[in-house]
């Protein structure tokens, strides 16, 4: 009971930094995963860590859903990325959590020319049968 | 049968629920006027002013992006009382996604106008997502996110 109010980020003040801590270092792990997965043009690994129902909302405005993003892989080159050491979880439900961080990145598309996109972003993940997997990720660009 | 037609509907549009809790399924179509609903009400919280609604509304533990920057909810509580919203527009085509049981994100498009204190009116076009959790029976806006819309992408629903 202690540990599902932890998760929950309710109460147990004990409790709650542990869980929590761990599960942003778990996720944050996937997602930057997830950012080797589009640097290497991993398009299977991509497949496998991304719902089916995921949707992708990039800075400029393109939106893309699963098989949208895995087609899109093959004309993007990541040239660079920092994340930010400040980033932070929130777990929502029990099953949902989110990824809060600064992300700057270069890449081109279609060998145009290269461009930097400095951006907030969510990245939202649903626990499904025992495993996390990326539904929703979004960015807004920082002024 | 209903449930059936839910189910394919469901699939139509691109949601998903974990096939464990498909006897929960809520009806996709009316969770998602029920969740424009409640996005709504805040717009108008926002427009009025109406801070202590705000407060009801938001969960302790929200987060808003927006404009380049992240507010949590005492933030956006402050905020409000330097913006002024003249009006907004959602547009038609929202759409709701529900990854869960208890969690379903909406999607919209909204032209808002209106200004920072001390700052010009503006007009902006985003593509908003809107995350919902629900706890104790009561669905929760927990994560709002705004992307600025393009021409070539408006944005509009899924």
């Amino acid at each position: 009971m202690a540990a599902a109010s932890a998760w929950l980020g309710a109460s147990t003040a004990v409790a709650q930094p542990i869980d929590i801590m761990k599960l942003r270092d778990e996720l944050m792990a996937l997602e930057k995963g997830s950012w080797d997965f589009m640097r290497d043009h991993n398009i299977e690994a991509m497949r496998s860590f991304l719902g089916d129902d995921s949707l992708w909302i990039f800075s400029d405005g393109n939106r893309y859903n699963k098989r949208q993003a895995l087609e899109m892989m093959k004309d993007f080159r990541l040239l660079s990325l920092s994340i930010e050491p400040g980033y932070a979880v929130r777990m929502l439900t029990v099953d949902v959590a989110t990824l809060l961080y600064r992300v700057t990145y270069t890449g081109t598309f279609k060998g145009g020319k290269p461009e930097t996109v400095k951006a907030l972003s969510s990245s939202i993940y649903v626990r499904r049968d025992g495993k996390w997997l990326s539904v929703l990720y979004q960015e807004t660009p920082l002024k | 049968m209903t449930t059936r037609r839910s189910l394919v509907l469901a699939g139509l549009l691109g949601l998903a629920v974990p096939p464990a809790r498909a006897q929960d399924k809520p009806d996709v179509a009316a969770l998602r006027e029920q969740i424009m609903a409640l996005e709504k009400e805040s717009w108008e919280y926002l427009r009025t002013r109406d801070r202590a609604a705000m407060r009801r509304f938001l969960p302790d533990d929200a987060v808003l992006i927006f404009s380049g920057q992240r507010y949590d909810k005492d933030e956006m509580l402050a905020h409000m009382a330097n913006y002024r919203l003249d009006r907004y527009e959602i547009g038609p085509t929202y759409g709701l996604r529900v990854i869960g049981p208890d969690a379903a994100v909406l999607i919209y498009r909204v032209t808002s106008r209106g200004a920072t204190r001390f700052d010009r009116t503006a007009t902006d076009k985003v593509l908003a997502t809107s995350l919902y959790v629900r706890r104790n029976g009561r669905w929760r806006a927990v994560l709002y996110q705004e992307t600025p819309s393009t021409a070539a992408n408006p944005g509009e629903g899924q």
